[in-house]
């Protein structure tokens, strides 16, 4: 396998700059890694293989001529396939979008191009972001890096395969109710849901309007940092996006949790509902780390897990339907069972009850601003559950019930998923780092101190390849 | 509040509801998701607590400065 493979966005970008790795090199490496893993692993939709290498030349020619963009220069990345590329499909692995063409690029991709970026291509999700692993679809479904036989979590679930078996240093997704979190939980990587607005949602398939999110998938918290900085900022083009100029995401980075306040919300996972042991114990030792990293670690009591995700599911359920209606209407055959059984029941809401939850969201964004008043950031845990099989579709969609991710699209307030370890079986686990609204910053502070304190970040799954990477090199 | 869901729905009661929401086709082709959907959209919220304040102001708001009616 490729030495380029695991080279994370923060090294490559400094050995970019000094001119002592080549990001046509690394970009035809990472494009034979494709080559030779994905036919085993699922992750890309399509490959942008021309595009690449053009950019990837583009980017050295500059820098060779002294240009340097900034971090995102020259390396690649990829992209869930739900963000418009012009004159490529969107297809949000649909039968139903597979002859789409999108006419301009979305607003993160412009951002990401803008920054220098390399694409490397399309990558797989659940159906229009809320569907499920199933064999209905025109792509077959990503497979989870640790286990070929599990769930590798979703929506963006391309994304998270991609970034930990090395095809891409980092991924756009996107988060409605846990869509980048519940990946890079299953596949040990980092996902950041940010605040909502930080991130233009503008040429995105929509899911549910008011709790999409842009996100980001990565290996290391650095990198998450790195990438969110190239896509944040005020667009007009986006109605949510918030009008403020974005924060230093990687000035604080390395401060250290020392002194800081965090919180545990543990009624979420031993009392609202019951986690699995292996989770439970991995976030206690979570919460040891950052004790002896000088934290001050308490509880802290909200609502019930109950209460958010089912005000979350209401919101979502009305805005998706209002979405797929018409198609539900017309052509409903042509979506997979497990995606027309998620969006027909917005049919069926009353508007009072949509109306309710809205007014609802509004007291939980109250009550958990007002808990985060004596804390600095908190953990919880992200899945309740550890993967099950991939063809398994009655118990996935279980665990989308048992995780604790949908109350931070409630509030729209940053939430990081991180790995704490790996059980016996192999198996990554994960919490989530929380924070107020705006407080990036504060969060990937926290979540570095985490990772380089456990060091499980850089643990890698056991890739298998179809074919030999080099042969495809030129 | 919404009440919980009616297992007890007959056939023709489902296919008002899918004709009302325009899923004529949906049901003929898939009667038993639109009988599970019922169920679910109907019972999606329980009851809130009696200190809710039914004047709360809705998470999403309507701001007609960006339809270009206001400054």
């Amino acid at each position: 396998m490729s030495d380029l493979a695991y080279l994370t966005i923060a090294e490559a970008a400094r050995l970019i700059r000094a001119r002592k790795l080549s990001p046509v090199e690394f970009t035809h490496a990472l494009l034979a890694r494709i080559a030779a893993t994905d036919s085993i692993y699922h992750a890309y939709i399509a490959v942008t293989e021309d595009l690449a290498i053009a950019q990837a030349r583009a980017a050295e020619a500059e820098i060779m001529r002294g240009d340097w963009r900034g971090p995102m220069h020259g390396v690649p990345y990829a992209t869930k396939d739900i963000f418009d590329i012009a004159g490529m499909a969107t297809t949000c692995h649909s039968k139903l979008r597979m002859h789409h063409r999108a006419v301009a690029d979305a607003a993160a991709i412009v951002k990401l191009r803008e920054a220098g970026a390399v694409l490397l291509g399309k990558l797989s999700l659940h159906e229009f972001a809320t569907g499920g692993p199933t064999l209905e679809l025109p792509w077959l479904a990503a497979r989870n890096p640790w286990n070929l036989d599990l769930h590798p979590g979703g929506s963006s679930s391309g994304s998270g395969v991609a970034v930990a078996i090395g095809t891409a240093p980092g991924a756009l997704g996107t988060d409605t109710g846990g869509s980048v979190r519940n990946p890079a939980t299953c596949c040990g990587v980092i996902g950041m849901k940010p605040t909502y607005g930080i991130a233009s949602r503008a040429g995105v398939f929509p899911l549910a309007f008011s709790l999409d999110h842009v996100g980001l998938l990565t290996r290391t918290v650095e990198d998450n940092a790195i990438m969110l900085q190239a896509i944040a900022g005020h667009d007009p083009a986006d109605p949510a996006s918030a009008r403020r100029s974005p924060a230093d995401f990687t000035g604080e980075i390395n401060a250290g949790v020392k002194g800081l306040r965090i919180g545990v919300i543990a009624h979420f996972y031993d009392e609202d509902m019951v986690a699995a042991p292996e989770q439970s114990a991995a976030i206690a030792a979570a919460a040891d780390v950052l004790r002896r990293l000088g934290a001050e670690v308490n509880p802290i009591r909200l609502s019930s897990l109950q209460r958010y995700t089912e005000c979350g599911r209401t919101i979502h359920l009305a805005e998706a339907f209002a979405i797929h209606e018409r198609d539900l209407q017309q052509r409903p055959q042509d979506y997979a069972e497990i995606t027309r059984r998620k969006l027909l029941p917005g049919a069926f809401i009353p508007a009072v009850d949509y109306i309710k939850a809205q007014q609802l969201r509004t007291a939980l964004c109250a009550e958990f601003a007002a808990a985060m008043r004596d804390f600095d950031a908190a953990i919880t845990l992200s899945s309740l559950d550890m993967p099950c099989r991939i063809d398994d579709a009655e118990t996935i969609a279980k665990t989308y019930e048992r995780q604790c991710r949908m109350p931070f699209n409630v509030t729209g307030t940053p939430a990081i998923a991180v790995p704490t370890g790996f059980t016996a079986a192999g198996l990554p686990t994960a919490m989530q780092i929380v924070g107020r609204a705006f407080a990036e910053p504060m969060v990937y502070r926290v979540a570095q101190a985490y990772c380089e304190a456990t060091g499980w970040c850089e643990r890698h799954p056991p890739v298998r390849a179809a074919k030999r990477e080099e042969s495809l090199v030129e | 509040m919404t009440e919980k869901p009616d297992t007890g729905l007959n056939v023709e009661r489902l296919r008002e509801l899918a004709g009302a929401r325009g899923l004529e086709r949906a049901y003929a082709l898939f009667p038993e998701a639109i009988a599970a959907a019922v169920a679910r959209g109907t019972g999606s919220l329980s009851p809130l607590p009696a200190e809710f304040s039914a004047v709360t102001e809705p998470a999403v708001t309507f701001d007609p400065a960006k339809f270009g009616g206001g400054t």
